[in-house]
């Protein structure tokens, strides 16, 4: 853990950590409106998302759920609103934030092993001219297998992606996140369509990293596992319908406003534990 | 015509011409690898296609106000033709930033908007203009014979231009061209280098279309790659691959245009990269056809060989554990003398006669697959064949062979429900190296717990494991 303790204390994440207040929100956004054409997908959103903490994005089909992480990493453009990751900009915070999109986004034919997936997490930390030392490579190449460790997927490094089945996928996308060491870690519903090895492993990530002082952020569909692992939630249909910790904003009513009265019966009925809960 | 003289192409224009084809096809290759893995083959048949109305408008200015003998220089011309096409080309990435149409969409309509006005203008050119413009036919069609030395230092400036960007921005290519959108998180200037990849490509396609045509030239940067994409699956022998198939389809398509004089080298070369494609679709070895066939039936035979052993030995197995209950044993309680002489009861019960027309039914083969692998087994020395009534019997070589096979299949089994972690790709039944695929811990563990479960394997197979 040599390469962690240097990073930490080198002058660049110095002057980073003195810019990251303890009165800062990990991401605040003001007013944030998108739309396409005419339509509005995000109206009006005011969220603040505290620093190091899970916080889960939840809404219903169509909410607005992927389009407001986009619009924050600037993937797609906003009509109006402001946006703040610890108090900066996403250019000025660009290297401590690392983005885990959806699986279905990707081409997995492309010809590329696991290993180099991963190492283009460490992108931003190279320039193309730069000599690096052997020293720096090593670091960067221990930096590799400890995020492949990190998933369990070290025994897959030379492995081409599309031989991996969904789960590791998954997981592979995530390992090229944490060779960033990003402060604020960003998740497209990372539990879609993944096997019991995955969603633990993802689990101890998040885990991990919130004992690291991180925030991680994750757009999140099953409403059933949200209080096993998240400590934070904005709820999201066109606009913000509450947001707080998960304690006291998920209940009956919330809920009810969020899915629209299209809530199953089942979840519904997961709505009325925790009020019950609560109460008692 | 002597061979020798054509295949070294001893003639200078011969020579001018293979040098100019092999150095573009350098180039092609690398934007078409590009191309490919990015997912948009399309784009430099509509950027040749745009260049249609750009040709002809340069053509009519040209020939009206007479600036321009056009018959010596027709480099004005596809200077026009670079202008359409960028405007076609950016006007493209607009529409695509701005709406909810895919790439096909706007390649589909780009082709044939600015061809068909390309036509229209050219039908004009024709009425109205005094200049000959039937010489403008030559660009859709490509005159490679015409190819002049300061056109092959053209080709040579651009292929190295290309090559240069490539290394240069090697890493941030590969990123983007795999993942824009996480490109574009980390803050790589993505639309920086989209513009000189599509400034490259727009070049390359205009510099190539007087010598192959228009209509042709997307396919010597297309073909290439695709053809490659059979023989590997890693990037940087990938694009060495297809540089080989795109030079020796240029070669091979020049020295053929060169004995047959009558056919446009153009044409003959795209019918060579299409004739390696096929052979490379056919015989690739990585995901060729033929390939995977074999592999597929030699593996489907080995599958039904096993299931068919593995089956006769499950019945078997009833039998013994049948015989236990009977004689009162129970798994715990088991001496060595007793094991022997349950092992020789093993031994006689599986000397009989297996029915194969039994087996085959438990084992989902049809009667004939099943005796043919009977009889493949029976080559090996692992049975005795009985063909008046069809049964056959285990040989003592046999019987161990398929409780190899049980236990192997046992552990796969077992493995994989145990080890969540593990991927189903990883997984080979037919392999015999399971103790070296999940390790040695993990093979002891599993092993255990076979044989407290299957009497017949903890009975006989660990003897020979």
């Amino acid at each position: 853990m040599e390469y962690k303790q240097k990073h930490h204390y080198s002058p660049e994440s110095a002057s980073a950590s003195s810019e990251t207040q303890a009165g800062q929100q990990a991401i605040e956004t003001k007013s944030l409106t998108v739309a396409y054409n005419k339509r509005p997908v995000l109206w009006d959103i005011n969220i603040s998302i505290p620093q190091n903490s899970i916080s889960a994005i939840i809404g219903p089909n169509g909410a607005g759920k992927s389009t407001l992480l986009k619009a924050m990493l600037e993937l797609i453009p906003r009509i109006s609103g402001e946006i703040r990751f610890i108090g900066q900009t996403l250019s000025q915070i660009r290297t401590r934030l690392s983005y885990v999109p959806q699986r279905e986004s990707v081409d997995w034919n492309y010809p590329i092993r696991v290993k180099e997936l991963v190492e283009m997490g460490l992108y931003h930390k190279r320039r193309i001219f730069s000599h690096k030392t052997r020293t720096q490579k090593k670091i960067q190449e221990q930096r590799v297998w400890d995020a492949l460790e990190q998933v369990q997927l070290q025994d897959f490094a030379r492995r081409l992606i599309s031989e991996l089945s969904g789960g590791q996928q998954q997981r592979a996308f995530l390992a090229r996140s944490l060779v960033m060491d990003p402060t604020i870690l960003i998740m497209d519903e990372p539990f879609s369509g993944v096997d019991s090895a995955t969603e633990k492993s993802i689990y101890e990530v998040m885990h991990m990293l919130r004992k690291q002082k991180k925030t991680i952020v994750i757009v999140h569909h099953n409403l059933n596992t949200l209080e096993d692992f998240a400590d934070y939630v904005v709820m999201l249909n066109l606009s913000l319908i509450a947001q707080g910790p998960i304690g006291t904003t998920l209940n009956d009513d919330t809920l009810n406003k969020t899915y629209r009265g299209k809530l199953t019966l089942l979840q519904k009925a997961f709505g009325a534990v925790i009020e019950k809960g609560k109460l008692g | 015509m002597n061979l020798s003289s054509i295949l070294l192409l001893k003639e200078y224009n011969s020579q001018v011409v293979l040098f100019g084809v092999i150095v573009y096809s350098i180039g092609s290759a690398l934007i078409g690898v590009f191309l490919l893995l990015q997912k948009r083959l399309l784009i430099s048949d509509s950027i040749s296609h745009a260049t249609l109305p750009g040709i002809t408008i340069a053509f009519i200015i040209c020939s009206t106000f007479g600036l321009i003998d056009l018959s010596r220089n027709t480099n004005i011309l596809l200077f026009g033709g670079l202008i359409t096409a960028l405007l076609s080309v950016f006007r493209m990435r607009s529409i695509k930033h701005n709406s909810f149409f895919h790439n096909d969409i706007l390649y589909a309509t780009t082709i044939s908007v600015y061809f068909g006005l390309g036509i229209a203008l050219l039908g004009m050119s024709q009425r109205f203009s005094q200049g000959n413009s039937s010489g403008l036919l030559t660009f859709i069609y490509g005159n490679t014979a015409s190819m002049i030395f300061s056109d092959a230092i053209v080709f040579l400036v651009v292929s190295t231009l290309i090559l240069l960007f490539i290394l240069v921005f090697w890493r941030q290519l590969s990123i983007f061209s795999f993942d824009p959108q996480y490109a574009s998180t980390v803050g790589m200037p993505v639309n920086f280098y989209d513009s000189v990849m599509l400034y490259l490509i727009s070049i390359q396609t205009i510099v190539g279309i007087q010598a192959v045509g228009i209509v042709l030239v997307n396919g010597i940067l297309i073909i290439p790659p695709v053809a490659a994409r059979f023989w590997h699956s890693k990037l940087v022998p990938l694009i060495i691959i297809t540089i080989v198939i795109s030079m020796s389809s240029c070669y091979i398509g020049a020295v053929l245009s060169a004995v047959y004089p009558g056919i446009p080298t153009g044409s003959v070369i795209i019918t060579v990269a299409m004739s390696i494609f096929l052979l490379s679709l056919l015989f690739g070895s990585y995901k060729g056809v033929v390939k995977t066939f074999i592999s597929r039936s030699v593996y489907a035979r080995i599958v039904a060989r096993e299931h068919l052993l593995r089956r006769a030995l499950e019945q078997v197995e009833e039998e013994v554990s049948n015989f236990l209950k009977k004689e009162g044993y129970s798994s715990e309680q088991e001496s060595e003398s007793e094991e022997y002489s349950t092992e020789s009861k093993l031994l006689t019960y599986a000397s009989r006669a297996f029915s194969i027309s039994s087996i085959a039914s438990t084992a989902g083969l049809t009667r004939t697959r099943a005796l043919k692998e009977c009889k493949f087994l029976e080559s090996r020395g692992y049975l005795t064949l009985n063909k008046s009534n069809l049964t056959f019997y285990f040989t003592k070589k046999g019987l161990f062979y398929a409780l190899s096979v049980l236990r192997r299949h046992k552990l796969w089994e077992l493995y994989f429900m145990t080890y969540t972690n593990a991927s189903p790709q990883q997984i080979d039944f037919s392999a015999d190296t399971v103790e070296h695929a999940i390790g040695q811990e993990a093979s002891d563990e599993l092993s255990a717990q076979i044989k407290t479960k299957y009497t017949l394997t903890r009975l006989l197979g660990e003897k020979h494991h």
